[in-house]
C-alpha cells in the first residue's frame, strides 16, 4: 500500500466505514511508515474535533420561544395562507380601483381638468420641448462636440446609431 | 439518529404546536450543530435553527406521516442551509477570519471555545456539499444510507464526499493551527 492510498484508508477508518481487509493492509503499512502514523493521529484529532460539537448551544426552551414568537401560533397556518393569497389579491384590487377611480381625480371637485385634458397638456409639453417628432440626430451631432472627447467626427454617427 | 414516535409526527403534520415543541426539543441540538457547521457563526446558527423549525412547520402538509420523519426534515434543513449560503455568496467575504468570529474568540477565553472556532473556521474552507455530509454524519449522527437517502445521492457518493470532506477539513484544520491545541 502506498502512502496516497493509505491516507484514503486512514480517512475512511476515521469515518468508520473501512473494510476489514483494508484495515489490515493499513496496519501493515503504518507499522513501517512514520509519516502515515502521524497522519493517522492528525485524522483522529480532526474527527474528535468534528464530533465535539459546540459548547454553546441553543436551549430547547429558547428555541421554542424564538419559533413561537416568530409568528407561529394556533392560527399561523391559516395566517400564512391568508398572507400568500391575500396580498396578491389586495394588490390586484388596488390596481383595479386606481384605474376605475382615477377619473375622479381629474373630473371631480378636486381638479378642473379632465383626464383627457391632462394627457393633452403632456402632449403639448412634449411638442414644446421639441421631442415630439422633430428630434433628429443631425441636430444632436451638431450640438455635441465628439472631437472634444477624442472621437473622430467620421465615426460619431455610428456611435449615435 | 434520534427519533420521535409516529404519534408526534402525525400531530405535527396536523398542526399541533405541542408536537412542534417535542420536535424542537429532539432536534434542536443537531439542527444547531448543522447550522454551525454550515454557517460558521453562533448567531447565524441560531437564526438558521429558528428558520428551520418555522419552515418545517409551514411545510408540514408536504410531509407524509407514513414515511420516516428524519430524511424529510433534514432535507428541508439542508435546502434552507443552501439557500442561506447562496444568499451569503452574493456578499463578498474576505479570506480572513470573519469579524464576528474574531470578536467571539476575543470574548471567550476558554480553550474549548477557541478550538470550536477553529473547527468552524476550517469547515468554512470546504465546499458546502462536503460540509453537508460531515454535518449529517457528526451532528445528525446519521448512518451512510440515511445520508444517501436524505441527500438523494448514492451510497458511493456519500462515502466519497465524506472521505474528501474529512481530508479537506484535516488540511484546513492543520493550517489554522487546530493541532497546536493538542501538540
Amino acid at each position: 500500500m502506498k502512502c496516497t492510498e493509505a491516507e484514503h484508508v486512514i480517512a475512511e477508518m476515521a469515518l468508520g466505514f473501512v473494510s476489514e481487509n483494508k484495515r489490515k493492509e493499513l496496519e501493515d503499512h503504518l507499522s513501517g511508515c512514520a509519516h502515515c502514523r502521524q497522519e493517522a493521529e492528525h485524522y483522529s484529532v480532526a474527527v474528535e474535533a468534528l464530533k465535539a460539537g459546540a459548547s454553546e448551544r441553543l436551549t430547547a426552551g429558547e428555541l421554542v420561544e424564538r419559533v413561537v414568537s416568530s409568528g407561529l401560533d394556533g392560527k399561523s397556518g391559516n395566517n400564512l395562507k391568508v398572507m400568500k393569497i391575500g396580498v396578491p389579491v389586495l394588490a390586484a384590487a388596488a390596481v383595479f380601483l386606481a384605474v376605475v377611480i382615477s377619473p375622479m381625480f381629474f373630473s371631480g371637485t378636486g381638479s378642473d381638468m379632465t383626464r383627457l385634458e391632462v394627457l393633452e397638456a403632456y402632449a403639448e409639453d412634449l411638442e414644446a420641448a421639441g421631442l415630439e417628432n422633430d428630434y433628429n440626430y443631425t441636430m444632436y451631432n451638431a450640438e455635441f462636440n465628439y472631437e472634444h472627447y477624442g472621437v473622430s467626427d467620421a465615426v460619431s454617427e455610428y456611435l449615435i446609431e | 439518529m434520534t427519533g420521535i414516535d409516529r404519534d408526534t409526527t402525525q400531530r405535527f403534520h396536523d398542526g399541533d404546536l405541542e408536537a412542534l415543541e417535542e420536535i424542537i426539543e429532539n432536534y434542536q441540538g443537531s439542527v444547531f450543530g448543522i447550522g454551525l457547521k454550515l454557517m460558521g457563526t453562533v448567531e447565524d446558527a441560531k437564526d438558521y435553527s429558528q428558520d428551520v423549525f418555522v419552515h418545517a412547520y409551514e411545510k408540514r402538509q408536504k410531509y407524509d406521516p407514513e414515511r420516516p420523519f428524519e430524511p424529510w426534515f433534514y432535507k428541508l434543513a439542508l435546502n434552507l442551509g443552501r439557500q442561506r449560503l447562496r444568499k451569503r455568496r452574493e456578499v463578498p467575504r474576505s479570506e480572513s477570519m470573519p469579524v464576528e468570529m474574531v470578536e467571539e474568540t476575543a470574548e471567550r477565553s476558554f480553550m474549548q471555545s477557541e478550538k470550536e472556532d477553529l473547527v468552524r473556521y476550517a469547515l468554512q474552507k470546504l465546499k458546502p456539499k462536503y460540509r453537508e455530509c460531515l454535518a449529517l454524519r457528526f451532528e445528525a449522527d446519521m448512518q451512510l444510507h440515511e445520508i444517501a437517502q436524505t441527500l438523494g445521492i448514492s451510497l458511493g457518493t456519500v462515502k466519497t464526499r465524506l472521505r474528501r470532506g474529512l481530508m479537506a477539513f484535516k488540511e484546513a484544520y492543520v493550517k489554522v493551527g487546530g493541532l497546536n491545541e493538542v501538540y
